[in-house]
């Protein structure tokens, strides 16, 4: 007993050693607050000597990063326009507590350090920027995935909207086509309103194609799960369901590893997937073994969007005080069309989507939105009917 | 006896110490093993609370709620039920608020009346379904934690059809309420700080709720039935009405906290998850070891510790995950009540056998 304690306190002083130690020691950098986190934080890419006027550091403000999808993607698109400019790029992770989100904002523009801030908008980070915007005339402001419907000013606030309903309906109506069973199913990660206008998009887009067509709508909890998605996938499959569309980029290997757990195309399973070009993503990992049952995906391409909108701003010529909607024509929502697409869809069915497609950007067949909405109950009779 | 509780005492503030030093040290030494600049950290994490006006407004806005949910998970803990309500009704008591001030209340209404209405929606929320669990447990001996989580649950996916079915903005793409009106806000008392009138109001429970635990019978009842069941039943203390009372009492302070945080931070509810602030308030009692004279301290400490960590997280590169596990770790070992038990007890033991060596 006496032994055990001895070695407690052992440890005990330790600790206390390296404690007091450690809050000894950073004399330093003891004016810390007005001038740390360039030095710490993670810097992705260092540029050359700043010359003036020129050189941009931009601050990418998410919630978590390592989705493989919506969060990763805007990095991913801060990083490129960082490296094709030779500017720097760091990221500020928020975590998930909601109240310490202002602060930690304000905190890290505070710094000095950034002169462009990209945000996403969830969580109220967009209400961010449309509040602070007037306050720091020098920084500007990018917050992407708003609502096209958003009303905001000022000139140096900017944001981008995605039009995901077009381009789910796009794969809606090759879901429609594609489909034998006419029995056709869809994951949504939660039951949201970004989440609720890709079903919105999705189901016009099977009804436009087949009309005969049911789909049956699954909505996930918000968290990533891909057992859960596996789960899911089997039920819709096991009903007779044979096109399955899994809104979750990071619960998609579920979807994928059923679907090719029961045959995939040769037994007429299709999956369809979202965010980025799956196929190709997967075919490139070590998911490559799932990854030929997804026939083509549905692309929310946030990072193009980012370094899309660097390049106006590096031209003079981006539209700050509004908020630009991303839809098919402006290649911020699309179906990816790779080689794999083009090999396993029949020839009919390939000449229909490109003439689909065309009249979706001419605005032959309009697409109905989740925010037209006018209250959720309107949207779930529409759904369900 | 005498001796006895003088080494209880002496030993609680012990063993706090010890949890303390023992979790900052090993928190410490991982902050030196991950991290490229460890004394930049280290400081951050340390003193990174105090190095600014607003960083220190974060304190607050941490503390304030914490004072309420901290004093009335006190009176759920010395009634000694396991009653975790408060997570829930934190969360259905911000959604209530956001609601009545977004949807029923008209923004003509005066400053003050607004935000009455709006402390006493909170505060009907938080009782109404603190009264379940207390009922179930104390009329049909339903186990109260299983019930309260399970609760917290129902809550947490009741706001959440709330907010999409009544008062979901349609400006936006994620599901949150609309804009709080102006008049719904608690007033900044130090401008481009968190610190808002909230705190008077917590302050205010703390007081009001040592007077009754020091100062009524009630407040005596609750903690004999808590600390002595036997004792209270041979008395005849009524002791279902007692502990009702006291675990509604608790929800409803952890529903004014979840009232007040609203108002005071938030321009919209738009917590769609469980908000950890209830667990927190159970925390906070259990450092001041149930003693709402201590929950100042105790909800300062947890206040100090959580901005501590979130600040090393947005002024450094470890990543927010490693801040959470280090949370965890203080936490853990400072709300171990058995941490050194044995030790405790060989003290008293020895203590009383050196007393009976003198009598005899």
């Amino acid at each position: 007993m006496k032994k055990k304690w001895t070695g407690l306190l052992a440890i005990l002083l330790a600790c206390a050693l390296t404690a007091c130690g450690g809050e000894k020691e950073p004399k330093p950098s003891q004016g810390a607050e007005n001038d740390p986190p360039a030095s710490s934080q993670q810097s992705e890419q260092q540029s050359e000597q700043p010359s003036a006027g020129e050189n941009h550091s931009i601050i990418y403000i998410c919630l978590n990063l390592g989705d493989l999808s919506f969060n990763d993607m805007g990095w991913d698109g801060c990083r490129a326009a960082a490296e094709k400019y030779g500017w720097t790029a760091e990221v500020l992770e928020l975590g998930k507590d909601t109240s310490t989100y202002e602060n930690a904002f304000l905190d890290s523009i505070d710094s000095g350090d950034y002169d462009i801030v990209v945000t996403q908008s969830n969580y109220g980070l967009s209400d961010l920027c449309i509040k602070y915007a007037p306050e720091y005339p020098d920084i500007s402001f990018v917050s992407y995935d708003m609502s096209a419907s958003a009303e905001i000013s000022g000139d140096n606030l900017y944001g981008i909207a995605f039009k995901q309903n077009e381009g789910s309906f796009l794969v809606g109506a090759l879901a429609g086509k594609l489909t034998t069973s006419n029995k056709i199913g869809v994951f949504i990660f939660n039951d949201v309103p970004v989440g609720n206008d890709f079903l919105t998009g999705y189901i016009a887009g099977v009804r436009h194609s087949n009309p005969n067509a049911e789909v049956s709508v699954a909505y996930g909890g918000g968290t990533a799960d891909a057992s859960k998605l596996q789960e899911v996938s089997s039920a819709m499959f096991d009903s007779g369901v044979d096109v399955i569309y899994g809104v979750s980029g990071s619960a998609y290997p579920g979807l994928a590893r059923e679907a090719t757990n029961r045959g995939g195309f040769d037994k007429g399973i299709y999956a369809i997937g979202v965010d980025s070009d799956m196929w190709t993503v997967y075919t490139a990992s070590e998911n490559a073994g799932i990854a030929d049952v997804i026939i083509t995906s549905m692309q929310k391409k946030v990072d193009e969007a980012v370094v899309y909108a660097m390049d106006q701003y590096v031209e003079g010529t981006l539209p700050f005080g509004s908020v630009q909607a991303y839809g098919i024509l402006e290649n911020g929502v699309g179906m990816a069309d790779n080689e794999h697409y083009r090999s396993c869809t029949p020839e009919d069915v390939l000449s229909y989507m490109e003439q689909l497609q065309e009249d979706v950007i001419s605005g032959t067949v309009t697409v109905p939105s989740y925010f037209d909405f006018e209250s959720y109950d309107e949207f779930a009779a529409w759904r369900d009917q | 006896m005498k001796e006895t509780r003088r080494i209880e005492f002496l030993f609680e503030i012990f063993r706090i110490l010890v949890a303390l030093a023992i979790a900052y040290g090993l928190t410490l030494l991982c902050i030196m093993l991950i991290s490229d600049d460890p004394g930049h950290a280290v400081y951050m994490f340390a003193v990174g609370p105090f190095t600014s006006k607003r960083r220190l407004g974060q304190l607050f806005g941490k503390f304030i709620p914490y004072l309420l949910t901290g004093t009335g998970m006190c009176f759920v803990y010395a009634s000694n039920r396991f009653n975790l309500i408060g997570e829930g009704v934190y969360l259905m008591s911000g959604c209530m608020v956001a609601f009545f001030a977004t949807q029923v209340l008209g923004t003509g209404t005066p400053h003050i009346l607004f935000i009455l209405v709006l402390l006493l929606v909170g505060a009907l929320t938080g009782a109404l379904f603190g009264l379940i669990p207390a009922v179930l447990r104390e009329k049909m001996k339903i186990n109260e934690t299983v019930v309260s989580i399970m609760m917290n649950y129902a809550l947490l996916y009741l706001a959440n059809y709330i907010v999409k079915t009544k008062m979901y903005d349609t400006e936006i793409t994620y599901m949150a309420s609309e804009q709080l009106p102006m008049a719904a806000r608690l007033t900044t008392l130090v401008p481009g700080t968190q610190i808002h009138t909230g705190l008077i109001i917590g302050i205010l429970a703390v007081v009001v709720t040592a007077l009754i635990f020091y100062r009524t019978s009630l407040g005596y009842s609750i903690r004999i039935c808590g600390s002595n069941p036997n004792f209270a039943r041979t008395a005849g203390i009524g002791m279902t009405g007692s502990l009702i009372v006291a675990q509604v009492l608790g929800a409803t302070l952890a529903g004014v906290g979840g009232a007040v945080d609203m108002m005071g931070i938030y321009d919209r509810y738009m917590w769609t998850a469980l908000t950890n602030m209830g667990f927190d308030g159970l925390l906070v009692a259990v450092l001041s070891k149930k003693n709402p004279v201590f929950v100042p301290l105790g909800a300062f400490l947890l206040a100090y510790m959580r901005t501590g960590a979130s600040i090393l997280n947005y002024t450094t590169e470890i990543p927010i995950e490693f801040v959470d596990i280090m949370q965890a770790i203080i936490i853990l070992l400072i709300a171990a009540e058995h941490f050194m038990g044995k030790y405790k007890e060989k003290l008293i033991f020895g203590a009383s056998r050196e007393k009976n060596k003198e009598a005899a």
